[in-house]
């Protein structure tokens, strides 16, 4: 949604998860990516639509509500994509606390230093500390660590406290689920099976909610 | 490849079950049954306040008895004054519990524009009286004799009434050093008089009354307005105590609005204690309006603000304990259903299930186990204390138990698929055995036995 100007088109954000990266972090997932990877977790979020426009002082805000929050994670859709809004979100939760950054992007870091899709690559990439990169093929996908799929690299950019310890590559996976209201978030890049466990879980405590609240209507 | 939003609700089954848990935030209020006990106790709370009232009346008789004719009159009229205006507030206090508190500050404020009003009248009495005398002076002071008379008399009546004021009313509490000034000054017009100088004695002595009358009445006046405050106080905080133990156990009701029978949510223990604090601040807020040593802007505060306050809280806390219980009903719902689901189509098995140290209101896991010996755990906690959202954690615990061959057969298959998207590879792939890592979460968080054990020795829990 590079035509958003300084704002961010947010498909969905999550503070406070342990799921995405070293130490409790906050996410934000992008709407809008270029790619269509087979097998995608968050086809929802492909289509170059308006979702939720924040501007990047209010979504900064909206990321550091949990003060233990010691990460941000840019996901999406395609972060490349919004690289000069979100570029400018760092940098304002920057401004109010010391943070880590990861970003996945369906991009290699060859091209986007070669050939940026969007004017603020270049300032994204510079507050970056790892950047996971590569468009997700679903074959390759092993059930193994913090990247969807084994061709996908993950560059450390910049090194930080605590980082070191943390296997981006073979971790095992883990995921979170949050109830937010009526909707339900998988955060993370689940281990095997999980996303089918997920979208059949949800289908049948929805089928079994609706079903007890036409009863209770009486219809 | 990091998310997926999905409404797990609709919007009208989620909105129904907000609505059942919202319609918790009602305190329950049996009301003539609350009323009945709150006028039972306020009642004996206005009884024991007044009795002193009543010695103190008493007392302030015996004292006009012993004034001079000159002001025996007046002060009898003031007595009978003030008489009226406790007996009217008694019966006030006495009638209007039922009417709890609003009704209840409106009648105090009727009584302190009423008391504010006398006051005023009884003090340009006083003055028109004071102007007359003083006119009188003059010739007074042709006569000797008359003037020693009347001065000696006005300092006897001045003596008796800042006795009556020292020993019976609280006037430090409410008029600070007062009395101490105008002694002083009654003591000059005494040296004065002692000296023969009759007419100064006269004007300060009589002046000296006057103040010491009007320092009575202004004690009296503001001890009956503490006096509402505390009634009015002690009702405020003794509903809220009612309230609590009203709303200990409420039923529950389903999404079709109905109660769920058999179905009782025990308030404090969904709320984490809520109740119990709740009793513990109401006691102490009790104590705080009974206690004498209290003052009247502290009884008010007490009465306009800490006790609405607590049956917001209240609120909160019965609303709180309704979506904590029923989060708890989806932690398990959506954990067993995600399990049902990797069973089938992932080959796992559930092999364990407990709350965290057993107990309903925490986390949940589940722990899943692949034919292959690899293990997830599905945890299960709040996103919050009081929110109604939770948190599910897929954790994979499969480093310790995968074969050498699981990971030797899952490379051959991932050099497979690289060769089938065209990459190309330059050695045999081979996962190298991985390190052990830490979880992210405690150690034993995942041994559910331990929770089991843990769960047993908490003697104090008390789950409905």
């Amino acid at each position: 949604m590079s035509g958003a100007g300084s704002l961010v088109n947010v498909a969905a954000t999550r503070v406070g998860t342990r799921a995405l990266g070293p130490g409790l972090r906050s996410v934000v997932w992008v709407q809008g990516c270029p790619f269509t990877c087979r097998g995608c977790m968050s086809p929802d979020w492909i289509p170059d639509r308006p979702a939720r426009l924040v501007a990047p002082g209010e979504l900064a805000a909206e990321l550091l509500a949990d003060a233990r929050v010691t990460g941000l994670t840019l996901s999406g859709g395609e972060p490349m994509a919004q690289a000069a809004a979100l570029a400018e979100t760092v940098a304002r939760a920057r401004a109010e606390r010391d943070l880590s950054v990861l970003c996945f992007t369906g991009y290699r870091l060859e091209r986007l230093r070669r050939d940026p899709p969007d004017p603020g690559v270049a300032r994204l990439l510079a507050c970056v500390d790892v950047l996971v990169d590569g468009q997700y093929v679903a074959e390759l996908n092993d059930g193994r660590g913090l990247r969807g799929s084994r061709n996908q690299r993950v560059h450390r950019l910049n090194s930080w406290a605590g980082e070191e310890e943390y296997d981006f590559e073979d971790r095992p996976r883990s995921a979170e689920i949050a109830l937010e209201g009526p909707s339900a978030l998988l955060v993370g890049v689940p281990p095997p099976g999980l996303l089918d466990a997920f979208d059949a879980a949800v289908d049948a405590v929805r089928t079994r909610l609706s079903r007890n609240a036409m009863e209770g209507n009486g219809t | 490849m990091s998310g997926r939003k999905r409404i797990q609700v609709d919007e009208s089954a989620w909105y129904r079950l907000l609505r059942s848990a919202e319609q918790l935030r009602e305190v329950r209020r049996d009301l003539p049954k609350l009323v009945e006990d709150v006028r039972r106790q306020a009642r004996v709370d206005v009884e024991r306040g007044f009795a002193d009232l009543r010695r103190r009346q008493q007392r302030s008789e015996e004292s006009v008895q012993r004034l001079s004719e000159q002001t025996r009159t007046l002060e009898a009229e003031t007595n009978q004054r003030l008489q009226q205006q406790a007996a009217d507030l008694q019966r006030r206090l006495a009638d209007g519990v039922g009417e709890l508190r609003a009704e209840t500050r409106a009648a105090l404020d009727a009584q302190q524009r009423a008391m504010a009003s006398a006051l005023a009248a009884e003090r340009r009495e006083r003055i028109a009286q004071s102007t007359e005398l003083t006119q009188r002076i003059d010739e007074l002071t042709q006569d000797r004799a008359l003037a020693e008379e009347l001065s000696r008399a006005w300092l006897a009546d001045a003596d008796t009434m800042a006795a009556l004021i020292a020993e019976t009313l609280p006037h430090e509490r409410y008029a600070p050093g007062e009395l101490a000034a105008v002694l002083t000054r009654l003591a000059q017009a005494r040296g004065n008089h002692e000296l023969g100088r009759y007419d100064a004695a006269l004007a300060v002595s009589q002046d000296g009354y006057h103040t010491l009358g009007e320092l009575r009445v202004k004690v009296e006046q503001e001890d009956l307005a503490r006096r509402s405050w505390q009634s009015a106080a002690v009702q405020a905080v003794a509903l809220v105590e009612l309230l609590i133990e009203e709303n200990a156990e409420r039923s529950v009701l389903g999404p079709d609005q109905r109660e769920i029978p058999g179905v009782v949510l025990d308030v404090d223990y969904w709320s984490g204690g809520g109740l119990a604090d709740f009793r513990r601040l109401a006691g102490a807020a009790l104590r705080r309006a009974r206690d004498e040593a209290s003052s009247a802007q502290a009884l008010q505060r007490i009465c306009e603000e800490e006790a609405p306050m607590f049956e917001a809280q209240l609120s909160d806390a019965v609303q709180r304990a309704g979506l904590s219980q029923l989060a708890s009903q989806v932690r398990v719902s959506l954990a067993d259903e995600v399990a049902q689901v990797l069973a089938e189509t992932a080959f796992y098995s559930l092999v364990d299930a407990e709350f965290a140290d057993t107990d309903q209101r925490g986390a949940f896991f589940a722990k899943l186990r692949h034919e292959n010996g690899s293990e997830i755990v599905l945890d299960i906690e709040r996103a919050e204390p009081d929110s109604g959202g939770v948190v599910l954690r897929v954790v994979s615990l499969d480093h310790d138990t995968e074969s050498e061959a699981d990971r030797r057969s899952r490379a051959e298959a991932i050099q497979r698929a690289l060769a089938e998207h065209g990459h190309q590879v330059h050695a045999p792939l081979a996962e190298l055995p991985p390190e052990p890592e830490p979880l992210a979460v405690g150690e034993d968080r995942y041994d559910l036995a331990a929770h089991r054990r843990r769960g047993e020795r908490s003697e104090g829990s008390t789950r409905p």
